[in-house]
């Protein structure tokens, strides 16, 4: 019994040390939790219009109010979404992943082109690499330079690129020219 | 929304639709408990004349001394038997409720009241706690009434022309699935295509 | 197997202490590398805490008497499956129960806790490492259910017999899991203030596990009243005994804190008054542990003398006093800018509600610890019993009915009069053709009408509301009635669920109603042949029958119920007679039927074959039990997550440092 209890006690121990004895630092991404938090008060707005037009169908809420009040609350969504994306400014460390990128793009002459992490829809630029948003393997992740032409172009559509549409003005080729 | 025909009808409908279940499940079972007749058994142990219900009304105003928080209603053991043979006694001798509780709280002591009487010292027991939910629910009632902002200073919305918002409220309506063109109109113009 | 049990106690002990010092200090010193391992740690613990578990069960199995806890609770008579009971039927084992929940819900909490929570996640999981590290320092230096007797006995004490029934294996868990998960909001809650996030990341997690814990608490409220109405022998289900209370209060904390996280969700609001909520019902909770556990109040519920009242209220002063002086300490950056629009609004409603709540938790707590108090200030112990909660609460009861009726049918923001006048013509009108329907058939109590007429009102509101709700649907869809109504729940989650939820406690609020105004109780003593007669019952008693089970004597008296002069059914109530307790547990006999319980008792078994019975005619409270599943359903309804409507953009690898000039993207160009 003791030996189990013991050999339990090493697995803990070793399990708990471990994070320590690696090399590279943990690979938790560093999630934004302002940006998540921003991003759980928006969809709160989004419940609080969806109630109020139920409860405008229901009848408990007269024609006058419920259009101030909808209106109220689509101009305060919006307008969280537009900090929530004015807050994304990138941390250094990731200037330098993009110049790092920016410098194998232009060796491998991908222009034009994206990968897109399949994973969180980030747009990606290496090969053979792991995805730096989320760390999904790039292995799994499809070419979708179709989807990516058809957000440049406006048509828009499917939620992984949703991501993408808000980079629509900064393709590859833009960013180099700037 | 609803029309006003449906409308009206509706509350009426529903009003009479409850009311009948009611009725129907009183009519359906006449018999049902929903009123404590004077047709009462008179079994029971002690004999003489007294109202069971009163008895069991003081019953459960009695603690049991011997057992852990339960009144003698509640408590199986012998000595709760006993005062509830004692409370019928004192009944058919004529006692009233009070002079009961009265008789049980000289012999045991103030501890076997469910309850203290509403008098004396034992009176903050009762107000302390009234008085304290009176006040806690007005200061409550008073909070919420300062926060409460003057109607005239009505927030105005004021990024109602911002020009850069139009295709964060399209994101918010596509977000909305707001498809349905009813809901739509209530919202506001139709957005116009911003000239990318 | 007790040495495992006992080593695994002490490797969780380990864990959870480093697990505690290690989140907060690797995160306040920015090393990520200590919050991972001391995550890890904390995850550890739930496998320690297994093992642990596993170890004292089949430590029970075996009937291991050289352990002291399993020989205190079990014998060789006891049925295998009521190891389950055993386990948790003194306070070491319960102890190691709270343990080992807690640590499981902890590591759930900390691996689905929300994006918004992750940066301050380190301080959570602290908070949740510290409780842990409390409950598994008590069980390893003061309370180890793995302490070896220094002979071995040849049989054990034996499980106490009330505890051997089927609401048993439910009403103590749950509530123990319940009251442990109110830590968990907590963690939340002060993680997040710890860590300096003073808006609302902590919400969305707070409210799911605050629900989580309230639904547990409710089901052991209400599967622990089960258990006293079949196994108490009096008939009754509820007596505001000192431990019921403790369980009440920190679910009353529960329901105003759920109901008031809806409105910081909605409108930004109440910030501070939740997070006052919180810590209130974390303390009560932790009260009530404190009573269960360390057990200085006379009550039914005291199975165990024990030694640990003074660390529990220890533990109790810094669980009320840290949370609040965390509070205090970010009161300045806590105020939110956004201001009530009208006191005719489900927002005032909801903080009402909350005011009411409150009154009577204060009303039990008072109602609790004033035994002590008249001890202190008036020199003699007064009792502060049922008669004072029913004449105290009773009347708040209702209010708060009254307002689950008015509440939901008030729109955020801003109502008009003339819109609730119109929701409240049809809840009005039932209310009013009840009470005259009552009337007319003969029932004057006041009490009593306004119970049911609340009733009424609440559930045609709710109906109306869903009727017009689908009919709304139906009409812009295009689809039948009940396709709509399936929509609508659908769609709107959180909302219906608590509408569900509403017509729980409408049923059980009949159920209290039915058996507190209408209840019939006669206490006859029968010999065989006789009968009585209660109401239109006919009670005739036939004979009892006796058998030996090893550690008890089974009694089991037949009767046969005529109704109306037919004969309807047999019932079979028995006694269980414990030489070994000299203590009897009853098995009422209970005919239920929506409209009333016909509820049969036995006493005591005389020797010449007569048997004394409480015979009851309970009206309604078939309804209270049902409410039970209802309520879960609507708990879970409104639980299930709802996706993301904007996905969420992940920080861009190409984009410029600096202000972004990015406003002409996203729309069709």
């Amino acid at each position: 019994m003791l030996v189990v209890a013991g050999m339990l006690a090493l697995l803990c121990a070793i399990a708990v040390l471990h994070p320590f004895l690696r090399r590279d630092p943990p690979g938790d991404a560093e999630t934004d939790s302002d940006n998540a938090a921003g991003y759980a008060e928006l969809e709160s707005m989004l419940d609080s219009i969806q109630t109020l037009q139920l409860e405008h169908q229901i009848g408990n809420i007269p024609e006058d109010t419920f259009r101030e009040h909808l209106q109220t609350y689509r101009l305060e969504a919006a307008s969280l979404l537009r900090r929530i994306d004015e807050s994304r400014v990138p941390d250094p460390e990731q200037d330098l992943e993009r110049q790092v990128l920016l410098a194998r793009l232009a060796s491998n002459g991908v222009n034009g082109t994206w990968l897109v992490c399949a994973g969180c829809g980030e747009q990606l630029m290496g090969h053979g690499e792991a995805c730096p948003v989320c760390g999904q393997s790039q292995s799994t992740t499809a070419r979708r330079t179709e989807g990516a032409r058809r957000v440049e172009e406006g048509e828009g559509g499917e939620d992984p690129l949703a991501g993408l549409r808000r980079e629509a003005g900064t393709t590859p080729l833009d960013d180099s020219e700037e | 929304m609803l029309n006003a025909r449906r409308s009206s009808i509706f509350p009426v409908a529903l009003a009479t639709a409850f009311a009948a279940v009611t009725l129907l499940a009183l009519v359906a079972f006449p018999s049902t408990g929903f009123a404590q007749d004077g047709s009462l058994p008179s079994s029971g142990p002690p004999t003489g004349s007294y109202n069971e219900d009163e008895a069991q009304g003081i019953d459960r105003m009695l603690m049991c001394p011997v057992c852990p928080a339960e009144s003698i209603d509640q408590a199986q053991v012998e000595l709760a038997r006993q005062m509830q043979q004692k409370v019928r006694e004192l009944l058919a001798e004529g006692y009233t409720r009070q002079e009961v509780l009265d008789y049980f709280e000289e012999r045991y002591g103030p501890k076997v009241l469910a309850a203290p009487p509403k008098t004396g010292a034992h009176i903050w027991a009762w107000v302390l706690p009234i008085g304290s939910v009176l006040l806690g629910t007005g200061a409550g009632l008073v909070i919420l009434r300062s926060m409460k902002r003057p109607s005239a200073a009505r927030q105005t919305v004021q990024e109602q022309g911002d020009e850069d918002l139009q295709p964060y409220l399209e994101e918010v309506d596509r977000g909305l699935a707001f498809d349905d063109p009813a809901t739509a109109a209530g919202s506001s113009p139709p957005p116009e295509e911003p000239n990318g | 197997m007790a040495d495992l049990g006992a080593m695994c106690v002490w490797i969780a002990l380990a864990l959870a202490s480093y697990g505690a010092v290690g989140s907060v200090l690797g995160k306040m010193r920015g090393s990520s590398e200590l919050v991972v391992s001391a995550q890890r740690a904390s995850h550890l613990t739930v496998l320690a805490l297994t093992v642990a578990t596993l170890s004292l069960v089949t430590l029970f199995i075996n009937r291991d008497f050289e352990v002291a806890y399993v020989a205190a609770h079990s014998d060789i008579a006891m049925e295998d499956y009521f190891t389950w009971v055993a386990f948790y039927a003194g306070n070491e084992g319960s102890l190691l129960y709270i343990a080992f929940v807690l640590s499981i819900m902890a590591a759930v909490a900390v691996w689905r806790a929300p994006a918004a929570t992750q940066e301050t996640l380190p301080y959570t999981n602290g908070v949740l490492m510290v409780v842990l590290t409390f409950f598994l320092a008590v069980i390893g230096f003061m309370a180890n259910p793995f302490d070896k007797l220094p002979f071995i006995p040849l049989d054990g004490e034996g499980i106490n017999p009330l505890l051997t029934h089927f609401g048993m294996f439910f009403h103590p868990p749950a509530l123990m899991a319940g009251l442990i998960a109110a830590s968990i909001p907590l963690a939340f809650v002060l993680g997040s203030l710890v860590g300096g996030k003073t808006s609302d990341q902590w919400l969305d997690a707070a409210r799911v596990w605050g629900i989580i814990s309230w639904a547990l608490l409710a089901c052991g409220l209400l599967l622990g009243s089960w258990w006293a109405y079949t196994i108490l022998g009096w008939g009754g289900y509820w007596f505001w005994d000192p431990v019921e209370n403790a369980a009440l209060m920190p679910w009353l904390g529960l329901t105003a804190f759920i109901h008031s996280v809806m409105v910081q969700k909605r409108r930004g609001m109440f910030r501070m008054w939740n997070i006052v909520l919180i810590n209130v019902a974390f303390g009560l909770a932790l009260y009530g542990m404190f009573m269960n556990r360390g057990g200085s109040v006379p009550s039914v519920h005291s199975f165990g003398e024990s030694t640990l009242g003074w660390i529990f209220l220890l533990f109790l002063a810094v669980g009320v006093i840290v949370p609040f002086a965390v509070f205090f300490w970010r009161y300045n950056k806590l105020k939110s800018d956004r201001d009530l629009d009208s006191m005719l609004s489900r927002e005032a409603a909801f903080l009402i509600n909350n005011l009411l709540l409150l009154a009577i938790a204060f009303v039990t707590l008072w109602g609790t610890v004033y035994p002590l108090l008249s001890q202190l200030f008036i020199g003699e112990e007064i009792t502060l019993a049922r008669p004072f909660y029913d004449q105290m609460n009773g009347p708040i009861f209702l209010a708060l009915i009254f307002l689950m009726g008015v509440g939901p049918l008030l729109p955020w923001r801003q109502a008009t009069w003339a819109a609730v006048r119109r929701s409240l013509l049809v809840p009005s009108i039932a209310a009013v053709a009840v009470i005259v329907v009552l009337m007319t058939v003969g029932i004057w109590k006041p009490y009593a009408l306004a119970g049911f007429a609340l009733a009424a009102m609440v559930t045609t509101g709710v109906l109306q509301d869903w009727a017009r709700g689908a009919g709304s649907t139906a009409k812009a869809r295009g689809e039948n009635y009940a396709a709509a109504f399936v929509h609508l729940v659908w769609g709107n989650r959180p909302r219906y669920g608590g509408y569900i939820v509403h017509l729980a406690v409408v049923m059980v609020a009949l159920g209290v109603v039915g058996t507190s105004f209408f209840n019939i109780q006669r206490d006859v003593a029968l010999a065989p042949g006789e009968s009585v007669t209660v109401r239109d019952y006919e009670v005739r008693y036939l004979g009892t029958t006796e058998e030996f089970k090893g550690n008890r004597t089974e009694y089991l008296s037949r009767f046969e119920v005529h109704k109306n002069g037919e004969f309807a059914y047999l019932m079979e109530p028995g006694r269980h007679f414990y030489p070994s307790f000299n203590m009897a547990s009853t098995r009422a006999a209970i005919h239920s039927t929506p409209v009333e319980d016909l509820y049969l008792v036995t006493s005591e078994n005389m020797a010449d074959g007569s048997v004394g019975v409480r015979i009851l005619v309970n009206p309604l409270i078939w309804w209270m039990w049902v409410a039970g599943p209802v309520m879960v359903a609507g708990t879970l309804i409104a639980l299930w997550p709802q996706p993301a409507r904007i996905p969420v953009r992940a920080p861009s690898l190409l984009t410029v440092p600096g202000p972004r000039p990015q406003t002409t993207g996203p729309g069709p160009a």
